[in-house]
C-alpha cells in the first residue's frame, strides 16, 4: 500500500495547509448546491414542472386574469412568482433541513468555507437556479405567445431580488427551527397554499374583500402583485413593495435570531 | 507559537446542557506527530470536548487553544489547518462521493491529490454513488478523506473506524499512523480498544466530562494496577501457538499458586486496557 503525503512536511515546501481564495470557496459551494438541487428529481419537479403546469393551466383556463390583459401575461407573472417561491423557499427549506439533520451545517462550520461562505454559496446557487428556471419557463412562454417588454423585465429585477431574500429567509427559518420531517410537510404545504390561495396564481382583486386584505399582507400576495405590475400591466402598489421589504428584513432578522445550526 | 508546543491544549473546560454537566473541568493536551485517543463510554464527554476544540461549541468555562488559536474565533486560515471528521459524517446526502471529495478539496489551496486519496481509501469503488446510498463504512471513509484532504496540521476524528469492515479498518489505521509519522497531530475518539492499543501514542480516559487517566496505554494500565500499592509483576509472552496456550496458562497458574499470588491472564493489550477503563468507570460511579 502506498503512503499518502498527508502532511505539509511530507508534501514539501509550499504545500502548507491554507484556504482557497474566498470567492473560489463560495463559487465551489454554489456549484455543489446547484448541482445537487438540479439533479434531484423531486426538487426539479418543484422548481420547473410545477411552475410550467401553472403557466399552461393559467394560459388555457379562464382563471387569474386581469381585465384587458392577455392571458399569457398574467400566466407568466404567476409562473415566475411560483418559480421564485419554489426554489427560494421550498427547495432551500428542504435541502437545508436535511443538511442540518445530516450534520452538514456542523461540518462546513469547521472548514475554510465557514458558515458565512455556506450562506453566500446557497444564495448564489438559488439565484443560479432562478436564471435556469427563467430561461426554461420563459422559452415555453415565448413558444405559446408571450411577448415581454423591456421596462417590465427591468422592473422585475429588484422585485426578484427582494423576493429571493424574503422567501429564502423564510425557507431558512423553517429549515433551522423545525425537525426535518416537519420541514418537508410545512414547506410543501405552505408552498401549495401560497400559490393557490396566497395571491400568486390569482390577483388579490379576485379575492373577497376581507380575504384580499389579508392576502395583501402575505409575502406571496405582495410578490404576486408586483410580478403582475411588472409583467401584466397590473396595478403598481407601494404597499406591496413595503410588505415584501418588511418580510425580507423580518425574515433575515428572524433567521439571525432563531436559526439553529445543529439538530440537537 | 513554536512547532514543538502541543497542537491542542484544553484547560479546565466545563460545559452543561441544561442540568446535564457534559464537561466538568476537562484538561487535556495533544502533541504534534502523535495519535491521542480519547477513550470513554457513550456520554462521557468525548464528542463535546471535540466540539469545543473545533469551535462548534463554546465552553461555559475554561480555555482551549488549537494550534495556538481560539477555535471559537477561528479564521478560514486556521480552519484550513484543522481537519474534522464529525461523528454523524456531515456529508451532503444528495451529492456523489467523488463530487463531494472534489468539493472538499476545492476549499483548500494545496489539497492532496483527490484521485490518490480516493484510491487509497477505496472511495473510487463507489465514486459515483450518492451519499444517501452509501453504507455506514463507506460514509466513514468519505468523511475521513474530507478531513485529511487539506493536509491538516491537526485532525480530529470522531469514531473513525466505526462501521468499517476489518480490511478497511486496518488500512485506515495505517493511514492514521502515517498522518502522525509525518507530523500531523491526530486526536481521535473511539470505543474500540484495538484502535487505542494499535494506534494511540497517548490515551486520555474520560468519564463524566473529566479525564480520569492519561499517558501512554502502558502508563495508564500500570498506574491503575499499582494504585493499591501492591507489587505488580508484568510479563508479556508473544507468538504463542493457540494449541499450547491452555498448557502455558495452567503452568502459570500453578506457579502463581506456589507463590501465593493472584494471577490475571489476558489475551492481549486490548483486553487489559478495556478492564482498566471499566475499573476506572466503576470507581468513578461509586
Amino acid at each position: 500500500m502506498t503512503t499518502l503525503p498527508t502532511s505539509p512536511a511530507a508534501a514539501g515546501p509550499g504545500r502548507s495547509p491554507r484556504p482557497a481564495p474566498a470567492l473560489r470557496r463560495i463559487l465551489s459551494h454554489a456549484g455543489l448546491e446547484a448541482r445537487v438541487l438540479l439533479s434531484n428529481g423531486e426538487q426539479l419537479t418543484v422548481a420547473v414542472a410545477l411552475p410550467a403546469m401553472v403557466l399552461i393551466g393559467l394560459w388555457l383556463l379562464p382563471l387569474g386574469r386581469l381585465e384587458g390583459v392577455a392571458a399569457i401575461d398574467t400566466a407568466v407573472a404567476a409562473t415566475f412568482a411560483t418559480a421564485l417561491i419554489s426554489t427560494s423557499f421550498t427547495s432551500q427549506a428542504i435541502l437545508t433541513g436535511f443538511d442540518r439533520r445530516n450534520g452538514v451545517l456542523r461540518w462546513v462550520a469547521t472548514t475554510p468555507l465557514g458558515r458565512g461562505g455556506y450562506l453566500a454559496g446557497k444564495i448564489l446557487a438559488t439565484l443560479t437556479t432562478h436564471v435556469l428556471q427563467v430561461i426554461v419557463l420563459g422559452l415555453i412562454a415565448l413558444i405559446i405567445g408571450w411577448r415581454p417588454e423591456l421596462p417590465g423585465l427591468l422592473g422585475l429585477l429588484p422585485v426578484w431580488l427582494v423576493g429571493t431574500v424574503a422567501f429564502g429567509a423564510l425557507g431558512m427559518l423553517v429549515a433551522g427551527t423545525l425537525r426535518t420531517e416537519a420541514v418537508l410537510a410545512v414547506s410543501n404545504l405552505v408552498f401549495v397554499l401560497m400559490i393557490a390561495a396566497g395571491g400568486v396564481a390569482f390577483p388579490v382583486a379576485a379575492y373577497p374583500r376581507i380575504l384580499g386584505g389579508l392576502v395583501d399582507l402575505l409575502p406571496s400576495g405582495a410578490l404576486g402583485e408586483l410580478m403582475r405590475a411588472c409583467l401584466a400591466s397590473g396595478p403598481f402598489s407601494v404597499g406591496s413593495v413595503v410588505v415584501l421589504l418588511l418580510w425580507a428584513v423580518g425574515g433575515v432578522l428572524a433567521v439571525m435570531r432563531w436559526f439553529r445550526w445543529t439538530d440537537s | 507559537m513554536d512547532d514543538h508546543s502541543p497542537a491542542l491544549v484544553a484547560d479546565d473546560l466545563s460545559l452543561s446542557y441544561g442540568s446535564v454537566r457534559a464537561l466538568d473541568g476537562l484538561t487535556l493536551t495533544a502533541e504534534r506527530g502523535a495519535v491521542t485517543a480519547l477513550l470513554g463510554s457513550n456520554g462521557a464527554g468525548k464528542t463535546t470536548a471535540i466540539s469545543c476544540a473545533t469551535g462548534l461549541l463554546h465552553p461555559d468555562g475554561g480555555t482551549v487553544r488549537v494550534l495556538g488559536a481560539d477555535p471559537w474565533r477561528s479564521s478560514p486560515e486556521h480552519r484550513a489547518r484543522v481537519g474534522v471528521m464529525i461523528q454523524d459524517g456531515g456529508l451532503a446526502s444528495g451529492a456523489g462521493a467523488m463530487q463531494l471529495l472534489r468539493y472538499g478539496a476545492s476549499l483548500h489551496a494545496a489539497p492532496l491529490d483527490v484521485e490518490e486519496v480516493a484510491e487509497h481509501l477505496g472511495i473510487d469503488d463507489f465514486a459515483r454513488t450518492l451519499v444517501r446510498r452509501l453504507s455506514g463504512g463507506q460514509r466513514q471513509r468519505l468523511a475521513l478523506a474530507l478531513a485529511i484532504i487539506g493536509r491538516p496540521d491537526l485532525v480530529f476524528l470522531d469514531e473513525p473506524t466505526a462501521g468499517m469492515d476489518p480490511s478497511i479498518r486496518r488500512r485506515v489505521r495505517e493511514l492514521i499512523r502515517g498522518l502522525a509519522r509525518t507530523g500531523t497531530a491526530v486526536v481521535l475518539t473511539t470505543h474500540l480498544m484495538d484502535d487505542v492499543v494499535g494506534l494511540a501514542d497517548a490515551v486520555q480516559v474520560i468519564s463524566r466530562g473529566r479525564v480520569l487517566a492519561s499517558g501512554s496505554v502502558q502508563d495508564v494500565i500500570n498506574a491503575h494496577r499499582a494504585a493499591d500499592g501492591a507489587l505488580v509483576v508484568r510479563a508479556t509472552a508473544s507468538g504463542i501457538d493457540p494449541l499450547v496456550a491452555p498448557a502455558l496458562e495452567a503452568d502459570l497458574r500453578a506457579a502463581a499458586a506456589r507463590h501465593g499470588a493472584e494471577l490475571e491472564i489476558s489475551s492481549g493489550g486490548a483486553a487489559d486496557l478495556e478492564s482498566v477503563l471499566l475499573d476506572l468507570m466503576d470507581e468513578e460511579s461509586r
